[in-house]
């Protein structure tokens, strides 16, 4: 199927008007008539919100304020990317720029200037018919449908298409977001025999550090940063797997090395703040939270926490009231954002706390607390936790005990979470009554969810029921009690006929699973079940 | 840049290069719409010439550029496949301008269906630097070529003037082959083309250039190895 040009919507993102009027012209050369142009980011991102492009020509240096990257990654986030869109970044640079950000967030092609209108034509035109090849599989992904995008990949795979290894490519990076490691692992090892291609081999690191196999990941990943020291994702996941095999120092290095070549790369700088955090090495996290704040400001990667962790750092390093500084400002940054005015006021508490100034301390304390309280189930957990330390840190007790609880309640299963918890006990020197709180707790939150699962495997399915209806709405956003739940009640659907009262509620149920974790292949098999259930017809 | 921030060269370097980038990209372009305004000979061979200036020194920014950062931050050498053909479709696209003003008759000779790991922007400067050389050697005739042989891929670009001089051809050649003003040629872009081949690996082999006269159109054959 021939691309034609000519009825194409195009964006030309440049800060030099002469380019832009040059791409103007080459582009109304090849028939095509919907041009629009932005001379920054900024005017870029909101003729974006208005219209839906098929081809974007960005470049990535644009003076002042965003880059390309940037802007790509706002369009990314925000969902102002067709499947079809293909966005593409212009450079200066004649090697192509390793990845500055996220995976997710590259874009279609680096085209390095100087080009002349011929090459560019035939450039737009394999990389539309590229979008198109791949859009069936794209439209799947986004919807969070990786079975059938991994399908849909099969059945490309199977007619032999010229461009076969970037179909693998792209099913084993979906083998491994449904946990298919086997199958992926079999791609990889079979390009792998053939030649040494990074991403086969980055990604059958992945395969080995998802099956727990970190020594072996840790080597594979150290070759590759051997054989390319540019590898930026290389770095990213030795600094993973060093943490797994909790040789901390190993990590660090791992993403200052990486960071050192790429410092635009903001997560990187908030994983590596994070980390310095927890090993108490203040200066490292100042800089890399420092960082993370100044490239947040244009950035959707905008985070009030960078700012608390950064003050939190220079307080640890002594620097107290350069600290309550910065958390000055992000309140101003942040003014009409009230989960992040209550990170500022638990900040500050600890703050003032650290610096012997227990009146101030006492004033954050209450601002904190009210904010919390209004705020309700909308405060995400680890600020949940930053709530509950400010409260054993002043001395309530049972509160903070309380909101630990609950927050382990909800998220029984999040291992990540629960270290969390752990280190909120630890740091107030709780150790062994934490670790009691929270084995406790999941044991009660497993026995409990295993008596309905019971009740339901014995078919007593009214009164699994009305049991996981009581749980969950004990712990609301505990994602096995509510899987569990749409589960007894399409089970009990699937016997006594549909109704729309459980229907909806299945729905409720599986919306919120989904929000918290959108890959959990539960969920994917439980919704399956949901939508033909919703289509058959009524009792 | 800010008055009062550090002078780091890499950054000057960087930000230059786009400005040069942005302007040369503006003078092969205006040239290109000149040449279709143009109906007389004489002032089309000057735009012709012009264009192949250019793009010589477009050329040499590119490579200077890439052993700038050989030296200092190491070689990012991004190596993922493409498809062979397109690729040297893209090459000669980029050359058209000075092809079609030239009337130089070019032969694309690749299978649809070769895929193979390279540094698709290196080896674009590679390409383009022999066929820009190959443009002012040859008779009229250019064949650019690509086939699998012996586990690599052999791009050819041949053109049919009177070929390498003897001092060039391999076996003769050193390959860090010294400044020769006289010639106007620095030898630099050859370097560059070495480097960047030699980057190329797979287990235990590795990309070469060989220089060598004869082939299809019995001129100048600039040969790349790519394992």
């Amino acid at each position: 199927m021939a691309i034609d040009l000519t009825n194409k919507k195009f964006l030309i993102i440049d800060d030099f008007s002469d380019m832009r009027s040059m791409l103007k012209h080459m582009i109304l050369s090849y028939g095509a008539k919907d041009i629009d142009t932005a001379a920054n980011g900024k005017d870029a991102v909101k003729l974006l919100t208005k219209h839906q492009y098929d081809i974007v020509l960005c470049d990535y240096n644009l003076g002042e304020g965003m880059d390309g990257q940037q802007v790509l990654e706002e369009a990314k986030f925000k969902n102002l990317l067709r499947f079809s869109t293909a966005f593409i970044m212009v450079t200066a640079e004649n090697t192509m720029e390793m990845v500055m950000g996220a995976v997710e967030y590259q874009p279609d092609e680096y085209l390095s200037k100087p080009f002349n209108k011929d090459a560019l034509k035939s450039r737009l035109e394999k990389i539309l018919q590229k979008k198109s090849d791949f859009e069936d599989i794209e439209r799947a992904v986004q919807k969070g449908k990786f079975s059938e995008a991994i399908d849909i990949c099969d059945k490309q795979i199977a007619t032999q298409p010229k461009n076969l290894t970037e179909f693998l490519k792209l099913k084993a990076h979906l083998c491994i977001k449904v946990g298919k490691y086997n199958d992926a692992a079999d791609i990889y090892e079979k390009v792998l025999a053939d030649r040494s291609t990074p991403w086969a081999k980055l990604g059958l690191g992945q395969v080995r550090f998802y099956n727990g196999d970190f020594l072996e990941a840790r080597d594979i990943f150290r070759e590759l940063v051997e054989e390319n020291e540019n590898h930026l994702e290389a770095y990213d996941w030795l600094a993973k797997t060093m943490v797994e095999l909790e040789d901390y120092d190993e990590a660090e290095k791992a993403y200052l090395a990486a960071v050192e070549k790429s410092p635009k790369a903001i997560q990187r700088q908030m994983a590596l703040g994070d980390l310095a955090l927890k090993t108490e090495k203040y200066n490292v996290a100042e800089k890399a939270f420092k960082k993370a704040v100044i490239l947040g400001r244009d950035s959707v990667y905008k985070k009030a926490s960078n700012y608390t962790k950064q003050a939190k750092a220079m307080s640890k390093s002594g620097s107290g009231n350069d600290a309550l500084k910065i958390l000055k400002n992000m309140r101003k940054e942040f003014s009409d954002d009230e989960g992040a005015t209550l990170q500022a006021s638990i900040s500050e508490c600890m703050i003032y706390k650290d610096m012997n100034k227990e009146e101030e301390a006492q004033q954050a304390y209450e601002e904190a607390t009210k904010l919390f309280e209004t705020a309700g189930s909308k405060v995400a957990p680890d600020v949940t936790l930053e709530m509950a330390k400010a409260c054993l840190v002043a001395g309530e007790k049972d509160k903070g005990l309380e909101i630990i609880k609950d927050v382990v309640k909800n998220h029984h299963e999040d291992q990540a979470l629960l270290v969390e918890a752990q280190s909120t006990f630890d740091a107030v020197g709780m150790e062994s009554e934490g670790k009691t709180l929270i084995s406790n707790t999941r044991d009660e939150i497993v026995k409990l969810n295993n008596k309905g699962v019971k009740l339901a495997e014995d078919g007593n399915l009214e009164e699994a029921i009305s049991y996981f209806e009581k749980a969950v709405k004990e712990m609301p956003e505990n994602k096995t009690i509510n899987l569990n739940t749409a589960k007894v009640l399409l089970m009990y659907m699937s016997q006594h006929g549909k109704n729309d009262r459980y229907l909806y509620q299945v729905r409720q149920h599986l919306e919120r699973v989904h929000k918290a974790d959108s890959t959990n292949s539960s969920y994917q098999q439980l919704w399956g079940v949901y939508e033909k259930m919703s289509k058959k017809k009524s009792a | 840049m800010n008055i009062g921030e550090e002078l780091d060269f890499s950054s000057i370097l960087a930000s230059t290069i786009h400005d040069m980038k942005n302007s040369l990209g503006i003078v092969l372009n205006s040239l290109e719409d000149l040449h279709m305004e143009i109906n007389n000979s004489m002032s089309s061979e000057k735009i012709s010439k012009l264009q192949y200036e250019a793009k010589r020194v477009n050329n040499n920014l590119i490579q200077l550029l890439t052993l700038y950062k050989m030296e200092n931050t190491g070689l990012k050498v991004n190596i993922s496949d493409y498809s062979v053909s397109d690729f040297l479709e893209d090459c000669m696209l980029q050359e058209k301008p000075i092809l079609d003003s030239r009337n130089i008759d070019v032969t694309l000779d690749c299978a649809p269906d070769i895929w193979w790991y390279f540094d698709r922007n290196l080896m674009q400067g590679v390409v383009g630097n022999a066929i820009n050389n190959a443009i002012r050697y040859t008779k009229g005739k250019l064949r650019i070529s690509a086939e699998k042989n012996d586990g690599y891929l052999v791009i050819r670009i041949n053109d049919n003037g009177e070929g390498f001089p003897e001092s060039m051809l391999d076996g003769n050649a050193k390959k860090g082959h010294g400044v020769s003003f006289t010639s106007g040629h620095t030898g630099l872009g050859l370097y560059f083309s070495h480097l960047v081949v030699n980057q190329h690996k797979n287990k235990d082999k590795k990309g070469c250039i060989e220089l060598v006269n004869g082939g299809e159109l019995g001129g100048g054959n600039f040969t790349v190895y790519l394992p």
